[in-house]
């Protein structure tokens, strides 16, 4: 896949690059990632990685497993999705994430781990670059 | 999003870094949400406090903010992990405790009344058109419902940054527009007491999440709609009910949305769904969830008193607003000799309930009996309070 240049929402500002991450639907920070390791249930890495999905979902006490995580060195370095709910948003103020929204479902669908990303986020604009 | 001039300066921390925090939090997702605006809110309710749920993580946070933040506004907390002020009936480990009073404490600090209840609204009552900023979706549904105030469902932190500025983005229920009923629901059986108050919550929260139902369901009595918003509140994510002579905005069974109807098939399912026990198994009986103002010791003893029972062979157990301890504290020992343990402040969903051995209980409670084998692997018979009086009368 060639060069990708999408221009997003921004929320969250800062800006962070790294692996891709994908997740295809919505993640849950509670009961989904393991705050002590920074792993999914299925053990992909989160640590680092420009998590890419759906957008979040569940437990009030997810914005805290996101802060965990920042203070423990593991969170994402950016995060971009579909749609941003008031849950993914307070754990990504909380934990200084650089956070975007309005990614195309179709691109989510197109991508795949292991790309390389970077996402620039000065809301209320952003941009996602991603190199496969 | 348009914030006045004192915002700003929030924002920029010019009050501090905690409101500085707490400002971007709901300024954050107010634009992400399309919020214009922030509204000054009159009661903030802060849930996710109980450390066997929000962990380190939550307590590092909380005790952050509590470093330099204080409250803006009228502030209350959800009950904690373990009872406040008493010795619990089952095991609480020491690590837990400990990190439990450091939350209490932290909130205390930051100018939070000592309340560790989920129904803030007995602390202060909610007038209709209020704004507030309200976590625990009972409470939420409770607001909405039956006192006509407005607020959405806050998360956790959320509301804690609500507390801490006082306000809250203007969105989704307190904008009068989303108040209005989207479907009518026919309730063909009448519930009677709690348990199917709380059952025909259930169906509500199930079926018609993301609505906002227009129901008649005869007479009901404010514990009845608070059970019934409860429930509705755990199945699904109903924040509101429009309920016929109950609701201040009731104004009538409104024209031309949807229909649907809830029989007698419905709450059948809806046993059949959350009941796991029969009342032969259960270990003890629970009842407060939500919580019971503290007069209904009264009740018990009055109910033990009509079926003539000194005390019953298995216990039962009330929880009940932490700052009810210290008058129920100088009733403890004689309520004991009955085998009734008081809660207070703490709430069995958010405990280490799972670590006391308990296979099957009783409660009145279907929000209780939707969670309790979900979080604890209890297993959950429902009954009255009197079946289980006269079930288990000496």
């Amino acid at each position: 896949m060639p060069e990708r240049r999408v221009k997003l929402r921004g929320i969250v500002e800062g800006n962070g690059s790294g692996e891709t991450l994908v997740v295809h639907g919505r993640l849950s920070f509670y009961g989904e990632v393991d705050p002590e390791r920074g792993t999914l249930t299925d053990g992909r890495s989160i640590a680092g990685r420009v998590l890419i999905m759906e957008g979040g979902r569940g437990s009030t006490v997810g914005p805290y497993i996101l802060y965990a995580l920042a203070r423990r060195g593991l969170a994402p370095s950016a995060i971009a999705v579909v749609e941003a709910e008031p849950i993914l948003v307070a754990g990504a103020v909380m934990a200084s994430v650089p956070l975007a929204s309005g990614l195309p479902p179709r691109l989510l669908e197109e991508l795949r781990d292991g790309c390389r990303a970077r996402l620039y986020s000065k809301p209320p604009s952003a941009m996602l670059i991603v190199e496969c | 999003m348009y914030l006045t001039r004192e915002e700003e300066r929030i924002l920029k921390g010019e009050e501090g870094p905690a409101r500085q925090l707490a400002m971007k939090l709901l300024v954050r997702i107010g634009e992400a949400l399309g919020a214009e605006r922030l509204i000054r809110i009159s009661h903030a309710h802060v849930s996710g406090v109980s450390y066997s749920n929000i962990g380190d993580p939550g307590l590092e946070f909380i005790e952050g903010l509590a470093s330099g933040g204080r409250v803006a506004v009228y502030s209350t907390f959800n009950p904690a992990g373990a009872p406040l002020g008493m010795d619990p009936p089952y095991p609480v480990p020491r690590e837990h405790v400990e990190k439990q009073a450091r939350i209490v404490k932290a909130l205390l600090r930051m100018g939070f009344e000592p309340s560790g209840t989920c129904i803030p609204y007995a602390l202060r009552r909610p007038r209709p058109g209020e704004h507030l900023a309200w976590g625990e979706s009972s409470a939420v549904a409770v607001a909405n419902t039956l006192y006509g105030a407005r607020t959405n469902r806050e998360g956790g932190p959320v509301a804690l940054a609500a507390a801490l500025v006082g306000r809250t983005y203007l969105w989704g229920l307190h904008l009068e527009e989303n108040r209005r009923p989207t479907i009518t629901v026919r309730v063909e059986t009448l519930p009677r007491g709690e348990v199917e108050a709380g059952l025909l919550g259930y169906m509500i929260g199930k079926l018609f999440s993301g609505e906002l139902p227009y129901l008649d369901a005869g007479r009901l009595t404010k514990r009845q709609v608070i059970a019934m918003c409860a429930a509705a509140a755990a199945s699904g994510s109903t924040a509101m009910c429009v309920v016929r002579h109950v609701s201040p905005e009731d104004q009538g069974p409104p024209g031309g949305v949807e229909r649907a109807a809830l029989g007698p098939d419905d709450l059948r399912e809806a046993r059949e769904e959350v009941e796991s026990a029969s009342l032969d198994e259960a270990e003890l009986f629970f009842t407060g969830c939500p919580h019971h103002p503290e007069h209904v010791v009264n009740r018990v003893l009055e109910l033990m008193e009509a079926h003539g029972v000194s005390r019953l062979r298995r216990p039962v157990w009330i929880a009940v607003p932490g700052r009810a301890s210290r008058p129920l504290a100088t009733l403890a020992g004689e309520l004991a000799r009955r085998n009734i343990r008081i809660l207070p402040g703490t709430c069995l969903v958010v405990s280490t309930l799972g670590r006391s051995g308990l296979k099957a209980i009783a409660t009145d409670s279907v929000k209780s009996a939707f969670y309790l084998p979900r979080r604890h692997g209890v297993r959950v018979a429902l009954a009255s309070l009197e079946d289980f009086v006269k079930a288990y009368g000496a």
